[in-house]
């Protein structure tokens, strides 16, 4: 009953917003309620109860299906009225996921290449991909051959040398293009949002990254019309300047064995800069995209908005398959660049595939194990709430953040995710008293549950590491398990969001990336000169956090902080316009940004003498 | 003691006399005996000063930048080889300690020529392509002659800000340094001769504002005037060169706030506020010279602040020792001391200083003891409100932020302020309510060429530094080739 535990330690406010989502949701739903119990069994077993609870909450559940569907939901939003019973409050949690699953089925599943789905071969078995939540199938995917690589290499090398891309567009032509691609992924925000659910990330949070996303193309529209080179007056006797032109065929990966991280959002600061940066008269660049294995639904949805736009077919195309369809693409001879964002580990294999074939330009955007330091002098509640959802993933927070973000750790598995902590020793009891409390009220659950803050991580495999560190750290007697530190429920890759302190700089649960709901707390610092050493000693440099009001903290740590994205009392916010991308073994290149036209443009230098 | 030294103008690459055959006694600040007799030149000066600026710019504006930049170096190196013999005539032209010359007025000057003969090196403009239309690049193009008028506080120091860029940007010009304090300039006209600077690029023409500056700024054919000084001459020349359609770039007075919140390090405030009062003796546009402290430190800084003003050393510059020469001219120095004299009328009481020192081997200069004045309105005085541009300080308290930025905006000036806090959030939400060309939060001047440097309200008119300099020097040009 931990669930139930859980719930029923919510304040009342946050009941009454359980409530009101579980209302909006089932006014969506209307009036199919056909064998919506029977659903209900399947996400509550996912849930982790057991059958006699499941019973007890189906009867009360439709009772409040009855009572909702009578009206009752309308006057529960934003009224204060008394906290209900817990139990119902997960049943209409459920029936919402029930609804959005209801309205949506997955329509695509299929490579596509040069603007069509790609036919299965003969005899070739699809692959299931399976409900982190419940461990049941909810696609077949049918992954591509390599030669459906090449094919799709092809294609995009059509487009660009042969097709009306490459040749004649001009540059408003493909700002207008990406923003019919943002269009159309405003008006498919919900299905995107469920589709990105089905891998275990909390739907509220996919439907941030959505806009997310859209924001992202729209940035990178902008840029299209304007791509600029650089005059030079140095000498009076030559005309000198640069051209940026596109780099051409572009590989773009996201990772194939760190599942979840490169969803659509990371796909999308890929895509939309790839297509912006082109030159009218020359070319633009055309693209193949890779989605992770265990995720790529909402990419293959993005696909399909592209096809319906003015884009020409071959400039976007999109292969399946795991680490042998991804290795095979970075190899290709037929690319330009190859654009990789995942693990470090998976990241020295794409460059060393990618410099068999080359030299070739290769862009990484890798792991982190990305430091939080938090001053005596910080706004401890605000500090503590970011900490929590740079750790674990929950809605966000404050208001703090722009409307340009990614607020969510989801579930650790992040590669900005705060996973280590330092705390100056004047507050770090009082500190951990505080992550604590708030670990514990994280609302673990269905992702399509409007009001889960956590979801289950992405598959087996994923959910095996995770508890091997866990583990680990436990076998440790000088690490101190503060909470968490165990599955949750019987079914489904739940991994209760997991403290640990005292834990030493050199311990592999702080070394090493979990890419999990694990905090690991070091021990406190003394001085923010301190604070930044150990920061720095990592392998890796991809963002690091720092609270504090404190301006000579602030600006120290600005200089000495070895990471490309510095977040000062915030964390996780990534606006579209600041480039981002790490250092050390955290990869080299910039996604967002005008940087990130870098990677897909090259430039060419003319120097021309005058008479 | 020694004859004076007469100085010569620099027109067309020659030192030359002025054509009136007149010269202005300049008293060396110390001693209060004429040391330099400084070119009293008139109009005709000028003319030929501009047309010989006029005749060498075609061929130096299409001189190569990294030809320009060379000899910019150049002059850097021969300025830094005779820095001691620079920081001496600019202490005893001006008045200010040899040490505060030797180790600010003389280095930055040499730095002015470096960074922008560097900085146009990197010079680019943008190259854009039309949706297959066009191609546009973008030219530019240094404007012609400029005349640039600078002060007597920082004397080579502010006119090497105006050349350097000027020259690095491909334009000519003609300079018109204070008549007060020529010395330095003059020895500069030798370093460039010697340097190699083609003749007619930069010409000097000493003598006063009614008989250079104004024909300089009313001459038909420089449409660039740069000034440096009081805002009172800044009102003349823009009336003058307005109706022409020049291109104008002030930097005038300020009444520069100086904000101490009770979380600053207060030691770092102490020291530091100190020289943001009182170096070269005051005489500085950027000095802070309106101190606001928080109320809970108020009465402790302003006993450590009037201890520590009353144990600096005011007496003969070329002693290492020094900390205060003296103040640049008779007539400046009884404008200072008569604001001392109001600031007692409007209710101010001296806690530091407050006095001329006459004593013995002083008797004939025009030093004045650092001065310190508590118990003024914070807003509605005088003292409070015009520039006295000496060492006088006056130190009020404030209760909150709001309290603070209401006193710091509420003069007509608006150069600078200075901030002091150890919260980060509260220095940059002062800094942002500062109605102020530049703000400095727990420093004081110190200086990036690379940022827009510049006045708001009656501060002055445009920015200097790095891009800023060259968009003045410069006018870009579109040029847009059908593909």
């Amino acid at each position: 009953m931990a669930e139930l535990k859980d719930i029923s330690s919510l304040d009342t406010e946050s009941t009454d917003n359980l409530q009101e989502s579980a209302g909006r949701a089932l006014e969506s739903l209307g009036t199919k309620t056909d064998g919506l119990l029977a659903k209900l069994d399947a996400i509550l077993v996912g849930a982790g109860m057991t059958q006699a609870e499941l019973d007890a909450l189906a009867e009360a559940a439709g009772d409040d299906l009855d009572a909702l569907e009578d009206g009752e939901a309308d006057g529960g939003v934003g009224e204060a009225g008394p906290a209900r019973d817990p139990s119902t409050l997960i049943m209409t949690a459920g029936a919402s996921a029930a609804a959005a699953a209801a309205r949506f089925a997955v329509r695509f599943n299929r490579p596509l290449v040069n603007g069509a789905w790609v036919q299965p071969r003969a005899g070739a078995t699809p692959v299931q991909l399976v409900c982190p939540a419940t461990g049941e199938g909810v696609a077949a995917v049918h992954v591509c051959s390599t030669s459906d690589i090449d094919d799709a290499v092809a294609a995009a090398r059509a487009a660009l040398d042969a097709g009306p891309w490459g040749s004649s567009w001009t540059g408003a032509q493909r700002r207008q293009a990406l923003h019919e691609i943002a269009n159309g992924m405003a008006q498919n925000r919900d299905e995107l949002s469920w589709l990105e659910s089905l891998a275990g990330k909390p739907i509220s949070q996919a439907a941030e990254d959505i806009d997310a996303s859209i924001e992202c193309v729209r940035h990178f529209a902008g840029f299209a019309d304007r791509i600029q080179g650089k005059y030079f007056a140095a000498h009076p006797g030559f005309e000198s300047f640069t051209v940026r032109e596109p780099v051409g065929v572009c590989g773009l990966i996201t990772s194939f064995n760190y599942p979840l991280q490169c969803r659509i959002v990371l796909t999308v600061w890929k895509v939309a800069p790839a297509l912006a940066a082109g030159n009218a008269s020359v070319a633009a660049n055309t693209v193949v995209v890779k989605p992770a294995h265990q995720t790529p639904l909402s990419t293959l949805m993005l696909a399909h908005i592209v096809s319906q736009t003015s884009v020409p077919r071959g400039v976007l195309n999109v292969v399946l398959g795991g680490a042998e369809i991804g290795q095979h693409l970075a190899a290709h001879p037929g690319l330009d660049m190859v654009s990789f964002t995942g693990s470090t580990k998976v990241g020295r294999l794409i460059a060393a595939a990618n410099a068999a074939v080359g030299p070739r330009r290769c862009t990484l955007e890798l792991g982190g194990k990305n430091p939080i330091i938090v001053c005596a002098d910080a706004d401890l509640d605000k500090a503590a709430d970011s900490v929590v959802n740079a750790a674990f993933g929950e809605k966000r927070v404050h208001g703090l953040v722009s409307k340009n973000l990614i607020v969510s750790a989801n579930m650790g598995q992040n590669c900005c995710a705060g996973s280590r902590l330092l705390l100056h020793r004047s507050i770090h009891d009082a500190f951990m008293d505080k992550i604590k409390a708030r670990a514990a009220r994280l609302v673990l659950g269905h992702p399509q549950d409007p009001a889960t803050e956590m979801g289950p991580v992405v598959d087996q495999t994923q959910f095996d590491n995770i508890m091997a560190r866990i583990n680990e750290a436990k076998r440790d007697p000088s690490i101190r398990l503060v909470t968490g530190g165990e599955r949750r429920g019987t079914t489904g890759y739940f991994v209760q969001p997991t403290i640990f302190a005292d834990v030493d700089d050199a311990a592999p649960l702080a070394v090493h990336e979990v890419f999990g709901p694990v905090l690991a707390v070091l021990k406190p610092f003394d001085s923010i000169e301190e604070a930044v050493r150990r920061a720095n000693s990592s392998v890796y440099g991809l963002a690091a956090g720092l609270w504090t009001n404190n301006l000579r903290s602030s600006q120290y740590a600005t200089k000495h902080l070895r990471a490309g994205m510095i977040w000062i009392n915030n964390y996780n916010d990534t606006p579209v316009y600041m480039p981002f991308g790490g250092l050390k073994q955290s990869g080299y290149g910039k996604d967002l940004g005008e940087e990130a036209l870098d990677g897909f443009t090259v430039l060419k230098s003319v120097h021309s003498a005058r008479e | 003691m020694a004859a004076p030294q007469t100085l010569t103008n620099l027109i067309d690459g020659k030192l030359v006399p002025p054509t009136t055959g007149r010269y202005i006694d300049s008293p060396n600040p110390a001693a209060g005996a004429t040391h330099v007799l400084v070119p009293d030149s008139a109009a005709a000066d000028v003319d030929a000063a501009v047309a010989a600026a006029a005749a060498a710019f075609p061929s130096w504006s299409a001189t190569p930048r990294s030809r320009r930049s060379a000899l910019m170096l150049r002059i850097a190196d021969l300025l830094e080889q005779r820095i001691e013999a620079f920081a001496a005539a600019e202490s005893r032209d001006q008045g200010k300690p040899v040490k505060l010359a030797r180790s600010m007025d003389i280095p930055r000057a040499i730095h002015n020529f470096r960074f922008f003969a560097t900085a146009i090196l990197h010079q680019e403009e943008s190259v854009t392509e039309l949706d297959g239309v066009a191609f546009s690049f973008v030219h530019r193009t240094p404007v012609g002659v400029a005349g640039l008028i600078s002060p007597w506080n920082l004397p080579l120091y502010l006119l090497t800000w105006k050349i350097a860029p000027c020259i690095a940007a491909g334009c000519t010009c003609v300079c018109k340094p204070s008549e007060i304090t020529s010395l330095t300039a003059w020895m500069l006209c030798e370093v460039m001769i010697e340097a190699g600077l083609p003749a007619g690029v930069v010409n000097m023409v000493f003598g006063t504002g009614p008989a250079v500056g104004s024909p300089l700024v009313a001459h038909k054919d420089v449409p660039l005037i740069s000034f440096t000084g009081g805002t009172a001459t800044g009102e003349i020349i823009s009336k003058t060169a307005a109706p022409l359609h020049k291109k104008l770039s002030l930097e005038l007075g300020g009444k520069n706030a100086n904000i101490i919140f009770a979380d600053a390090d207060f030691e770092d405030a102490v020291t530091t506020s100190l020289r943001s009062s009182f170096q070269n003796q005051g005489e500085i546009c950027l000095c802070g010279s309106r101190i606001f402290v928080q109320e809970e430190i108020y009465e402790r800084f302003v006993e450590e602040f009037s201890r520590r003003a009353d144990a600096l050393v005011v007496g003969d510059p070329t002693d290492p020792a020094t900390d205060l020469g003296a103040l640049v001219s008779k007539e400046h120095m009884e404008k200072v001391l008569s604001y001392i004299e109001i600031a007692k009328q409007e209710g101010g009481r001296i806690v530091a200083g407050g006095h001329r020192v006459v004593d013995g081997a002083f008797a004939n200069g025009y030093f004045v003891r650092p001065t310190v004045i508590v118990g003024l309105h914070p807003t509605d005085c005088r003292v409070q409100r015009e520039e006295i541009f000496g060492p006088v300080v006056t130190v009020t308290p404030f209760k909150t932020d709001a309290d603070a930025i209401a006193f710091a905006n509420s003069t007509k000036y608006g150069l600078s302020a200075s901030v002091w806090t150890q919260n980060g959030q509260r220095a940059q939400r002062v800094a942002r309510q500062m109605h102020v060309g530049t703000v400095w939060v727990n420093c004081w001047m110190v200086r990036d060429l690379g940022m827009p440097f510049g006045g708001v309200k009656q501060s002055g008119l445009g920015r200097e530094g790095r891009h800023h300099s060259m968009d003045f020097f410069c006018e870009e040009k579109a040029i847009c080739c059908r593909l």
